[in-house]
């Protein structure tokens, strides 16, 4: 029997125990709402189109670049990630750095926008705000700066508006969405999995049913690559910060983070699962918006490809993938320790991502 | 589960009477709920009728369909079983089955035929989430017999606090589910749960829609429809302003800047 426990350290184990449940119970008591605020940068709103809103950073220091950068996400999740907090905040380093920075929020699609499609994203919202930006700082081109899904976008926007693009920055973004499955560890690669276990008809069946590709399934899929921590997170994994206020704080945040996952537009949805997910056309060459072929070769402008090294969501396979494919010689891969979120949250990352991306972006004006 | 067994017990008590109940009809006795003394008026009347119904009522249960017709007459029986309802197997959906794909006379019965189908995806849903269930359930066990195993190796560094515990078997638990989660077998059980989980979502609608259109209320499926033409109208005009604008061109850099400076 391996279990060999001292009863002297038994009881001093239950009685830090009690110590740590006391603190905990004390610290949550005085919190507020207020302080579990996320995406606490100041922006405003520069333009509307439906939901969809473009909002412009308020500058932190003096402009080093000359062309803007807009921020796109996915729809899987929300823009808040990359400005969970203050000392965890890609925008906040952006902005340090002197970049003049935009983002677009796509709002919280409802039952209404179930047949908004990804043309109607790429070809219709990304280029309205693309196209504001250039209109406003009067630029044939900008930078875009895709994460996750957003990657997708702002790559096939590139890919069918070169002149409109100087530089392209994609994150954690899926280009090969077969790649990374074989020899991975097992938690990686499940969306993947689940997703290709569906039929066509199972999907079309799934939305026509909610509208929408519901958030809280989503949150179910990611919660199947991480099972025990799903399961413990609200009372081992609270537990473990909880008599710490800025390591509760950061749970808090995060958790806050990650409750806030919308629907995902039902038509768009079906190209998502089905287009890419399943029958992988991106890099088949096959995907087509409004009708026609989105080319990757036609990705001609300087193109910076940040992955992380543990994704488990989004392998760096998948994303590596872009390499093959592009059209310039100027293509950068740039990895980083950690997983699919902590590259934008964690301590560590901090100075990583943000610097890089700007000495990248510096490097191309 | 509880509820199904106290279902059970009380149906077995209203079988019970109503057994006796028509016993003393067809041998011409007093109602064992009536009071005593002498039979009704009538009693014997009341004898012959319920034999006669009864006789005719054996005779097309043993002609009902059999096996190779389809309709088991113990499926009768089990149709009104809570427990077989529970299990949500064979039995049930059979006799819902017949009853569903039964020929259509234009709207005759059609609510009613909708109503019969929600039932049926309602068992073949509770039948799927126990499947999944099933699988889940395998990986659990396969998680604690990995445990027992490991904690029982005496070559294994030793456990020397409960959170060490906790965390060997919340190691040991991880891995089992990830396995799990990779498995040909949960992933087709989650997608049989989910699919039929639309089904029945769907089916329910149909009824929510039949009973709106009753109450002079618009049905989800005219929502979407009115939706959808919104949308479409929204992209149209979105294109034609778009093809109204001037192109974008660069300014001179001074400008640039200057337009920059007052953002």
């Amino acid at each position: 029997m391996r279990v060999k426990v001292d009863p002297k350290d038994a009881v001093k184990e239950f009685a830090d125990f009690s110590r740590r449940m006391q603190q905990g119970r004390e610290l949550l008591e005085k919190m507020k709402d207020k302080d579990v605020q996320i995406a606490t940068t100041p922006k405003h709103e520069v333009f509307r189109s439906d939901k969809v809103v473009l909002y412009r950073y308020e500058a932190t220091a003096k402009k080093t670049l000359g062309v803007p950068v807009l921020i796109a996400y996915g729809l899987v999740g929300r823009y808040t990630m990359a400005d969970l907090q203050e000392d965890r905040s890609l925008v906040r380093n952006l902005l340090s750095q002197g970049v003049d920075l935009y983002v677009v929020d796509w709002g919280t699609p409802t039952r209404g926008d179930r047949w908004l499609t990804l043309e109607d994203y790429i070809d219709g919202y990304l280029a309205d705000c693309v196209d504001f930006i250039r209109r406003e700082h009067g630029l044939e081109a900008i930078s875009l700066l895709g994460i996750c899904e957003g990657g997708v976008f702002t790559t096939c926007y590139a890919a069918r508006n070169p002149r409109k693009v100087k530089n392209l920055t994609i994150t954690i973004t899926p280009i090969d969405f077969h790649a990374g499955s074989r020899d991975a560890p097992l938690h990686h690669g499940l969306i993947g999995l689940w997703a290709r276990s569906m039929t066509h008809e199972d999907v079309d069946r799934l939305i026509e049913a909610n509208g929408n590709l519901p958030g809280e399934l989503m949150s179910f899929v990611f919660s199947m690559m991480t099972p025990v921590n799903a399961l413990t997170k609200y009372n081992l994994g609270l537990f473990d910060v909880m008599d710490d206020e800025k390591k509760l704080l950061n749970f808090l945040r995060m958790e806050k983070w990650l409750a806030d996952r919308p629907d995902h537009p039902g038509e768009a949805a079906k190209q998502w699962l089905k287009d890419l997910y399943q029958d992988n056309k991106l890099v088949k060459g096959e995907f087509t918006l409004g009708g026609v072929k989105v080319d990757l070769k036609q990705l001609k402008m300087p193109v910076l490809n940040v992955f992380a090294e543990e994704d488990h969501i989004v392998p760096s396979k998948s994303s590596q993938a872009l390499r093959k494919h592009v059209g310039t010689r100027d293509y950068t891969e740039l990895p980083l320790p950690g997983g699919h979120v902590g590259v934008f949250v964690s301590g560590k990352s901090q100075g990583i991502l943000g610097k890089n991306i700007y000495g990248w972006l510096k490097s191309k004006s | 589960m509880k509820g199904f067994e106290q279902g059970n017990e009380w149906l077995k008590f209203w079988n019970e009477n109503q057994k006796s109940l028509f016993q003393a009809w067809a041998e011409g006795k007093p109602s064992p709920f009536a009071m005593h003394g002498e039979p009704p008026p009538g009693t014997e009347v009341m004898s012959d009728l319920m034999k006669r119904s009864m006789e005719q009522w054996a005779t097309a249960a043993k002609k009902a369909w059999t096996a190779g017709g389809g309709f088991d007459p113990q499926a009768m029986g089990k149709l009104f079983d809570p427990e077989e309802w529970k299990r949500a197997g064979s039995h049930f959906d059979v006799g819902l089955e017949k009853l569903t794909e039964g020929p259509t006379y234009a709207t005759l019965w059609d609510l009613d035929k909708k109503m019969l189908n929600v039932q049926k995806l309602w068992v073949e849903r509770a039948r799927d989430v126990e499947k999944y269930w099933e699988v889940v359930q395998g990986a659990w066990q396969r998680a604690v017999e990995r445990f027992t195993k490991s904690i029982s190796d005496p070559k294994a560094a030793p456990i020397t606090s409960g959170r060490e515990m906790l965390d060997a078997w919340l190691a040991v638990a991880n891995a089992s589910l990830l396995e799990m989660h990779r498995s040909k077998e949960f992933l087709e059980a989650q997608r049989r749960m989910t699919r039929s989980s639309t089904e029945y979502r769907l089916a329910e609608r149909e009824i929510a829609e039949a009973f709106c259109e009753m109450h002079h209320i618009p049905t989800r499926t005219e929502m979407d429809e009115i939706q959808k033409s919104m949308v479409e109208l929204k992209r149209e005009l979105r294109a034609m302003r778009r093809s109204t604008q001037a192109p974008i061109k660069a300014a001179p850099a001074a400008k640039r800047k200057a337009k920059a400076k007052g953002k």
